[in-house]
């Protein structure tokens, strides 16, 4: 069992990703002045969304393996802690995505007030509640992030028991305010961009894709720390059992992505069919047969045999695969409000580089600090024990 | 004698026991070996070499054939055999056709899974191990664990096995004999076959009384005689007798207003024509006399119709003095209420079509009887 | 950290307790199955088959008289009959997601209770699928829902939801017994060696199929066995969400929510887990069961259904959010309706029973106490009646033109049916429970090794 890594002089590597993301800044810049503030702010959204959804999925995992108070994920539980690092950055990212809500949110624009139907609900989508909702969401966010991974770090040098017992009291109160908060965020930032339409399955929409993000972030984390022997005496049989809630998750979203789909296409509503309308013609209509084939059975067949879940490379490029198609499905849910302006191009690399980089530096030099395994989990030798 | 013994056998006291004799038999070259245990031993199939079970390939494929052929079908009943628009949705509606698919892809996997292991991988039922008859069954499938040594190749020395199960710890040794293999004679056939033959011809009656004869019979039939008015049937309801009976007298139809007028000629001095003579209203008169009133009276108005062999009578002609004098209302007097043979036209053709036959009419007319201000 | 320095609330509790052994195991299940039954057990079945009779002799009536006999009508087409469907689907997926989703899950205290679990799930699909069979207006011709070769060139319906159930449900009730009888076959085998009777030897050895037991036949079994579960989740998933499709693909309000399949499948794993609660509150102690089915496993099946209670909780507010949300008229109107409209009580006594009284269960203490359970529970499996009652008959007696509006009064004919299937349910639990292997030995015996084990010092890897 290994210990923490001691930081010293920063090592060539989070170099190399800060100059990528400073790199990709400047181009996020250069998109608001080169190819206009709509563009820049759908990418921004979607970026911003993103990081949420992985954050929270990282906090769930963890919050979920105290609520079942399962053993074989203790020794993995540093994984995801290290991605929730990400929570606190969602502040900053969050305040300037505020400035988007003019531009790009139906409700906010001008010709509004002439929509009786988002008129009706003004009450919910207007700037200074969206706003305290969004206050309340990153409150309850960062506050949970410092009770289940402050507390587990905490662990590692006090060794008190009871710090176990107390987050498996606070777990299930994290759980409901997790699927209170994801959905007040995906109704507010996601689906109110088109204020006329609604889809009550929406806010499970959006977790299923978190959990699944925040597990495929955690197993990359994982294995990026098995590699570097850090993580002795986890073994296939550890994975394995990621790879198994990868693939459930996996048939999860897909049932909740296609449960909404059938059913607006089903009843052929105007006021709701006309959202899938938007993304099922012309190019939205590839995105739409590639998210289904590879949101759901490539992951699907790539994962379905006893064995796969075990290969450390099949969980490497399934999960990687499962962030980039999370991806995919954002572009494919808020671009289309750029209408003919839709466009793939240089902006949308800026963007993924600036962010991404920053992303994994920060997880990076979050597993820079501490002990990689937690050490004071009073179930920390029974995990490492596991075997099917 | 090595060759009609099945195998030697030792019961062990707990799964632990039995793990750690597994090698120690092994070492002596016994390699055919076979456990027995109240449950399945975590460990034992890695003792005693047995391969992985081949069964998940075969739920795969059979899945795959489900997840196809219901697509397939799905497809083939609603988008190519009989075709109907539902809620107006296209006819190849992939959509519809998942949760379906879903459901027999599942079923067929499932059901290999079962019926699979139990009849392909598990040789289930079968009545004959020697197993089944020996004295360690009993406990074998309560709380003790067995370790078969088999013949490897055909031959098995029982001294050596029965001596290295007792070092390895086993008690209550048991030589258990070879079973008979022979295969089943005509009679095991005939009674089988039989069976199934008599389970089909069961079946198949069963099928045709709940299909042809249960729904004739009370109370299924009395839906047949329903307490309603049936248009076309008699019907002691109404003192007619008939189930269908006449509107009222002095009802008419909505948009309708009748003829006061008793004769053409009052018809003609009283009506008169609405319609204005524009390009429309012609055509529209030409569609309508050119439908209607051509097979009799010709497309000139000549009278001479198309029928004029089979046809007895003589149908007026247009063109004539009369009718060229005859006011529009007493043309529109003769159309809805019919003369001589010609039937009335009042239910064929609408009032404002009939005022525009009579306009095209009257273009008619002009044409053969034209002036010359016409041709300025 | 050894047990003795845990804090008491991290110690792990053993599945078995007690004097327990493999071959007390196995008599205590033979003897429950080759003993005469208490006097209670005849008084009871008496009682609950009287009443599958009288519910036998309503749906009769109501065949030879016509669906009128029943309070359907204009607008309200759909009653009693659909409710009891979904209700009885919903209580049948308990044994599924006990047997087959905990085993995924490696939770090990499932296995005493999952040949129950499974049996509880084939009795309530036996009557529910009743319910689908009589609510047609002639049974009779009921083969034509399924597609075969017919002169009028025919074929059924593939874009409708009802055919989808069709499907679904047969194929989950037919899964359902593959695997309850698979589970059955090494436990038939361990009955067939051990029984005296020779009649019994003979039924057993028919039905075990000359189950031996080898470790070759093990390796298939498990295999089968979790490829069964694998697939069976996602069988059960689908079921209630298909059964959810009958109502959410409409444009009823109300009705076309696109939260339902998973609401629904939410719905049935908590309305089937308060009823396998209310089977075994009273089977433990009425078998004597508490040193295979402890209080440690009541306490895990009632955090469940506090858990799925929270989950239901919040479909609900999710449902109430977008009706208003949607900025639709007649949505709102109904969701208004179902809480204080003209049959308030319907949807309050939702509310009540499934989010408000099952929070008593976040106390340790109620969730290890029997009465509490019970009255959890028991409400639980009535307000989940009376959700789809308001469901169905709310949003149909109040759509779209208030000229249409109507009322629904259920008869005597209607309780009568729903009493039956009730005394049905229970008289196939009792006769199961009299004359089947109530617990699956091969799956706790491991689990008796183990407590064995510690006892005897060893170290506990929870």
């Amino acid at each position: 069992m290994s210990e923490g890594t001691v930081t010293g002089a920063t090592p060539t590597s989070n170099r190399v990703l800060a100059g990528m993301s400073a790199v990709g800044l400047a181009g996020v810049v250069l998109t608001y002045f080169v190819e206009g503030p709509a563009r820049f702010w759908a990418d921004w959204l979607i970026w911003f969304v993103f990081l949420v959804v992985v954050a929270l999925g990282a906090l769930f995992v963890v919050a979920l393996q105290h609520v079942t108070g399962s053993v074989w994920s203790v020794p993995l539980r540093r994984a995801p802690e290290r991605v929730a690092a990400l929570t606190p950055w969602l502040i900053p990212v969050a305040a300037v995505a505020l400035f988007s809500l003019p531009v790009l949110f139906s409700w906010a624009h001008p010709g509004a007030s002439h929509v009786r139907a988002i008129v009706e609900k003004s009450a919910w989508l207007n700037y200074p509640f969206f706003i305290t909702r969004l206050v309340i969401c990153l409150v309850v966010w960062v506050a949970s992030y410092r009770i289940l991974v402050g507390k587990s770090v905490q662990q590692d040098t006090s060794r008190d028991p009871h710090i176990t017992v107390m987050l498996r009291r606070f777990s299930p109160v994290f759980m409901v305010l997790l699927g209170l908060t994801i959905t007040s965020f995906a109704f507010d930032w996601v689906s109110s961009l088109e204020a006329v339409w609604y889809s009550d399955i929406f806010g499970v929409y959006l977790f299923a894709g978190a959990a699944l993000s925040g597990l495929a972030a955690s197993t990359l984390a994982c294995i990026y720390l098995m590699r570097r022997d850090r993580l002795t005496k986890v073994t296939a049989d550890h994975l394995y059992n990621l790879g198994g809630l990868l693939f459930g998750f996996t048939v999860f979203w897909g049932y909740i992505a296609f449960s909404q789909y059938l059913l607006q296409w089903y009843a052929n509503m105007p006021e709701e069919v006309f959202w899938y309308k938007q993304r099922t013609v012309g190019g939205m209509l590839i995105v739409f047969i590639i998210l289904g084939i590879g949101h759901y059975f490539v992951p699907f067949l790539a994962l379905m045999t006893e064995d796969a879940k075990k290969k450390w490379k099949r969980l490497r490029w399934v999960s990687v695969w499962l962030l980039f198609m999370q991806i995919i499905d954002l572009y494919w849910m808020i671009f289309p409000l750029l209408g003919k302006n839709m466009n793939l191009g240089w902006p949308e690399l800026a963007f993924a580089l600036f962010f991404l980089s920053g992303g994994v530096l920060v997880v990076k030099r979050a597993m820079e600090k501490g002990s990689d395994v937690p050490v004071g989990d009073p179930f920390l030798e029974a995990g490492l024990e596991f075997h099917l | 004698m090595a060759e009609s013994t099945f195998g030697v056998l030792g019961i062990f006291k707990s799964g632990a026991d039995l793990l750690k004799a597994v090698p120690k038999v092994k070492e002596k070259g016994f390699a055919s070996l076979e456990a027995y245990t109240p449950y399945p031993v975590h460990g034992i199939d890695k003792a005693i070499g047995i391969k992985k079970s081949k069964l998940g390939i075969l739920v795969f494929i059979m899945g795959t054939i489900g997840a196809v052929s219901a697509f397939l079908f799905q497809w083939w009943t609603s988008a190519v055999s009989y075709p109907l628009r539902i809620g107006g949705k296209p006819y190849n509606s992939w959509e519809a056709w998942v949760p379906a698919m879903f459901e027999v892809t599942v079923l067929f996997a499932t059901f290999t899974a079962g019926l699979g292991m139990l009849f392909i991988f598990n040789k289930l039922p079968f009545f004959g191990s020697p197993i089944l008859k020996s004295k360690a069954i009993a406990a074998t499938t309560r709380d003790r664990f067995a370790l078969l040594i088999q013949p490897t190749g055909g031959l098995l020395d029982v001294e050596a096995a029965r001596a290295a199960l007792l070092e390895a710890g086993g008690t209550d040794i048991e030589i258990l004999p070879a079973p008979d293999l022979t295969p089943p004679g005509p009679g095991w056939w005939a009674r089988n076959l039989a069976g199934i033959a008599l389970v089909c011809v069961a079946v198949g009656f069963g099928t045709m009384w709940a299909i042809k004869i249960f729904p004739t019979v009370k109370p299924m039939v009395e839906m047949e005689n329903q307490a309603k008015l049936d248009a076309q049937k008699a019907d002691g309801f109404f003192k007619d007798g008939h189930g269908m009976q006449l509107p009222p007298v002095g009802t008419v139809p909505r948009h309708y207003m009748p003829i006061l007028a008793k004769s053409p000629d009052q018809a003609g001095k009283d009506l008169v024509n609405p319609l204005p003579v524009t390009a429309k209203v012609l055509q529209r008169g030409k569609a309508g006399y050119d439908i209607h009133c051509a097979v009799c009276h010709g497309y000139m108005g000549r009278g001479k119709p198309l029928l004029d062999k089979f046809y007895k009578a003589s149908p007026a002609n247009l063109q004539s003095s009369t009718v060229m004098n005859a006011p529009d209302g007493y043309i529109y007097f003769v159309i809805s209420k019919g003369k001589g043979s010609m039937p009335s036209y009042e239910a064929d053709i609408s009032s404002k079509d009939r005022w525009a036959i009579i306009h095209y009419v009257r273009a008619l007319q002009r044409s053969l009887h034209a002036k010359e201000e016409d041709l300025k | 950290m050894s047990e003795a320095l845990l804090p008491e609330a991290l110690r792990v509790e053993p599945l078995v307790e007690g004097d327990v052994s493999l071959g007390g195991l196995d008599d205590q299940v033979r003897g429950w199955i080759e003993r005469k039954p208490p006097r209670s057990w005849y008084i009871a079945i008496t009682i609950t088959s009287l009443v599958t009779l009288m519910g036998f002799t309503c749906i009769g009536y109501m065949i030879y008289n016509g669906i009128g006999t029943m309070g359907n009508n204009i607008p309200v087409a759909w009653g009693f009959l659909i409710i009891n469907f979904v209700f009885w689907v919903g209580i049948g997926h308990a044994g599924t997601l006990i047997s087959v989703i905990l085993y995924l899950f490696r939770q090990k205290w499932r296995n005493a209770i999952s040949r129950i679990a499974e049996a509880t799930t084939v009795f309530a699909f036996i009557c529910a699928l009743i319910f689908p069979a009589i609510h047609v207006g002639r049974p009779w011709l009921s083969y034509w829902l399924f597609p075969y070769p017919n002169v009028r060139h025919l074929w059924i319906n593939f874009r409708s939801p009802l055919v989808w159930d069709v499907f679904a449900v047969a194929t989950y009730f037919s899964v359902s017994i593959l695997f309850w009888y698979m589970g059955l076959v090494p436990d038939l085998a361990t009955l067939r060696e051990a029984t005296s009777s020779k009649i019994r030897k003979g039924f057993y050895q028919i039905l075990s199929m000359g189950w031996v037991g080898s470790a070759r036949n093990w390796l298939h079994y498990e295999k089968a066995y979790l490829l069964l579960a694998g697939l069976a989740t996602g069988l059960a998933l689908s079921v209630h969400s298909v059964v959810s499709l009958d109502f959410a693909s409409s444009i009823v309000p109300g009705w076309h929510m696109t939260i339902f399949p998973p609401y629904f499948v939410v719905g049935a794993a908590f309305s089937g887990f308060a009823g396998v609660v209310l089977v075994f509150a009273f089977v433990r102690k009425a078998m004597a069961l508490e040193n295979y089915v402890t209080l440690k496993h009541m306490d895990l099946l009632n955090k469940m259904v506090l858990s799925l209670s929270c989950i239901m909780t919040y479909a609900y507010l999710m449902e109430g959010f977008t009706a208003w949300y949607s900025s639709n008229t007649f949505i709102r109107y109904i969701f208004a309706n179902y809480v204080f409209g003209d049959q308030w009580w319907a949807g309050c006594l939702t509310i009540a029973c499934n989010c408000i009284f099952p929070q008593l269960l976040w106390v340790p203490k109620f969730r290890r106490s029997v009465p509490v359970m019970v009255f959890v529970s028991a409400g639980v499996t009535l307000g989940m009646w009376m959700e789809r009652y308001t469901i169905i008959v709310l949003s149909l007696h109040r759509d779209f033109l208030p000229s249409s509006w109507g009322v629904y009064i259920p008869t005597p004919i209607d309780f009568g049916i729903l009493l039956g299937s009730i005394g049905l349910f229970l008289t196939l639990l009792l006769l199961f429970l009299r004359k089947l292997p109530i617990i699956a030995t091969s799956e706790v015996k491991p689990d008796i090794v183990h407590y064995q084990s510690m006892k005897n010092g060893e170290v506990d890897h929870g």
